[in-house]
């Protein structure tokens, strides 16, 4: 391991720590004039287990957008991909849509935050099936046309939502605003928080033994085929990969922003390009960018609520990615 | 031309046909036909807010109103939806030739479209903020006047708000019940908690009936399950549209506090009248002490 990966896979492994213990010991006490003031300290027993339960859900989150991100740049051979290009949040949020417009014209409960995971599931996976089957040709997966049909699912979906919209009240699009816009649960469902860290970590273990095998497809097609590399398994594999993962993380938090698409840039940048230490990087830079903007978050307080966990990735990470753009940082180096 | 040709033509002709007469009024949905009766009420209301809609409706004018949002109250199913608060259809809601139209304006004011076209047209438009309690005794007050200065015999409405402010008083009194919740968080919402805060009509409430809001903001509150355990209040009102659903939020709630539940007094409330600002609030009052009389 070169000194540039050692003090770059440091640096992560810091912000995360750093982020983490300001999750942890960061909270707010009411004032008599019903304004918040924020405050520093150990939690006590009864803030623990919510303060813990929002850590992880960070973590598990960050972890599987960042490690999705990597692989879809990887199968795109895109630096501009991200688990949202292939429709895999639209379809979430279609998902989401649906089953509120289907509870209110039934009369049916409501479902509330937990109640929508499934939906979102079900409508990010059904996406993830509309784009595999049609980004294929002759059976293989051909980047282009996935990332068309991916954009294509992702505008119908989008679409489709909007139109759903119509047959629900006010307070429940609001709700369908609330969750487009992500939010790291404070209890989160067991279920959901172990799925998708286990997704996370057997879909890391994979990608890190097959990293020369990445490697070689990142190459270029000819040079990969030359090399004996069997591209249409590595491609469906890396789909797979992804979807499993954004799928997962969409059902944890909610359709998350700039995570995916950023982590790769910003492990690219500490590691460098080789997959066997950029792997475990982005997958240290995804939890440190969504811990950091969660704990970020606890510091902000506008009065009326906190900002949503997707507002502050957006704004923390747009201007970044355009740094990077500029700069030529991120994926050249 | 081949005869298979010239028939799948003729199909297409016929079908031609049979959609461009379904685009004539009349022919569709219950929103089609609206402007073709030339009789009605003698005053014609679009009322653009549910809960405008359903004091109108209290008041017994129920007949006057006919154009709606489609989140109306029960009972104006069969008048036409003509958009809602942020998004006036003016098309529709020009084809019901009303003469008022009540709105409860958002914070950028009424739809400055539909303003323009009032002017253009000569409706009238009233618009009321329903945020406190107090709001609602403007809307009882003006409400009559606006009626009768369009044609409408005020003196039923007179006597029905008469009614409904002599049972207000009977109801809206401290009830130990309430006093002995404690300080209380009233929520709207779970997952994220969404609460009541100062200067909302739940407040005005919650505080006439001797209770304490644990929120001391004003507003309606985006909050945190930390926010919750932190504030520590001594008990926390579940507002749903159902008995079910409220039910099902309490014990959601209750799983999600964990260990910080013990100790909280949770009430689940069907809330759905509590949850529109309109004369339905004190049905709303009277279920909700009705449930609290039941409690041990």
């Amino acid at each position: 391991m070169t000194f540039r990966a050692l003090s770059g896979l440091s640096i992560l492994v810091v912000i995360v720590l750093a982020a983490a213990l300001v999750r942890l010991t960061v909270g707010r006490v009411p004032l008599e004039d019903g304004t918040w003031q924020i405050v520093f300290g150990i939690p006590v027993r009864e803030l623990l287990p919510l303060r813990l339960g929002a850590t992880v859900s960070a973590l598990a989150a960050g972890w599987a957008l960042g490690l999705a991100g990597c692989l879809l740049q990887v199968l795109l051979r895109n630096p501009l991909a991200s688990p949202w290009i292939l429709g895999l949040s639209s379809g979430a949020g279609l998902g989401v849509m649906i089953a509120l417009a289907i509870a209110v014209l039934a009369g049916v409960t409501i479902p509330g935050g937990g109640g929508l995971m499934l939906p979102a599931v079900l409508g990010a996976l059904g996406a993830l099936g509309i784009t595999w089957s049609l980004g294929r040709v002759n059976g293989v997966l051909e980047p282009l046309r996935l990332l068309l049909v991916g954009v294509v699912v992702a505008s119908l979906a989008g679409a489709l939502s909007m139109a759903l919209q119509d047959l629900v009240p006010h307070g429940l699009r609001a709700d369908f605003l609330d969750w487009m816009m992500g939010r790291i649960p404070e209890s989160p469902g067991g279920g959901v928080l172990g799925t998708t860290l286990v997704i996370a970590f057997v879909v890391t273990m994979v990608a890190a033994f097959g990293a020369d095998r990445i490697d070689l497809a990142c190459l270029g097609e000819d040079e990969a085929r030359s090399s004996g590399l069997d591209l249409g398994r590595l491609r469906s594999g890396l789909f797979l990969g992804a979807g499993a993962l954004t799928a997962a993380a969409v059902a944890l938090v909610g359709p998350i922003g700039f995570v995916g698409l950023l982590a790769p840039h910003l492990a690219r940048l500490l590691v460098g390009p080789g997959h066997r230490l950029l792997i475990p990087a982005t997958c240290l830079a995804g939890i440190a960018m969504l811990l950091s903007a969660e704990a970020l978050r606890q510091l902000i307080d506008l009065g009326g609520g906190r900002l949503h966990v997707g507002v502050v990735t957006a704004l923390i990470g747009g201007p970044f990615f355009l740094w990077l753009l500029c700069t030529g940082r991120g994926w050249t180096r | 031309m081949k005869s298979s040709t010239r028939h799948i033509l003729r199909t297409a002709r016929v079908l031609c046909w049979l959609v461009l007469l379904g685009c004539i009024p009349g022919c569709g949905d219950r929103t089609s036909g609206m402007d073709a009766s030339t009789s009605g009420p003698q005053v014609r209301i679009v009322s653009l807010s549910p809960a405008l809609s359903q004091i109108l409706m209290d008041l017994g004018h129920q007949e006057l109103i006919v154009g709606c949002t489609p989140w109306a109250p029960a009972g104006l199913e069969r008048v036409p939806v003509v958009g809602d608060l942020l998004r006036p259809d003016l098309e529709r809601i020009s084809a019901v030739r009303p003469d008022l139209i009540l709105v409860q304006p958002t914070q950028l004011g009424v739809d400055p479209g539909l303003a323009q076209l009032a002017a253009q047209r000569g409706w009238a438009i009233r618009s009321w903020t329903l945020n406190r309690l107090e709001d609602i005794e403007v809307v009882l007050e003006e409400l009559p006047e606006s009626l009768r200065v369009a044609g409408v015999d005020p003196a039923p409405m007179l006597s029905s708000i008469q009614q409904w402010r002599k049972r207000r008083d009977l109801l809206l009194v401290p009830d130990p019940k309430v006093e002995a919740l404690g300080e209380t968080v009233v929520l709207f919402g779970i997952d994220p908690p969404m609460a009541f805060g100062r200067e909302t009509y739940l407040n005005d409430l919650l505080e006439s009936l001797g209770g304490l809001n644990a929120i001391r903001a004003p507003g309606y509150l985006e909050s945190s399950l930390e926010d919750l355990v932190v504030l520590a209040p001594r008990s926390v009102v579940i507002l749903a549209t159902s008995p079910g659903s409220a039910l099902e939020q309490a014990a959601q709630l209750r799983t999600m506090l964990g260990a910080s539940a013990e100790g909280l007094d949770i009430h689940a409330i069907d809330g759905a009248d509590l949850l529109v600002p309109g004369t339905r609030l004190l049905d709303g009052v009277q279920r909700f002490r009705a449930r609290l009389e039941e409690r041990p």
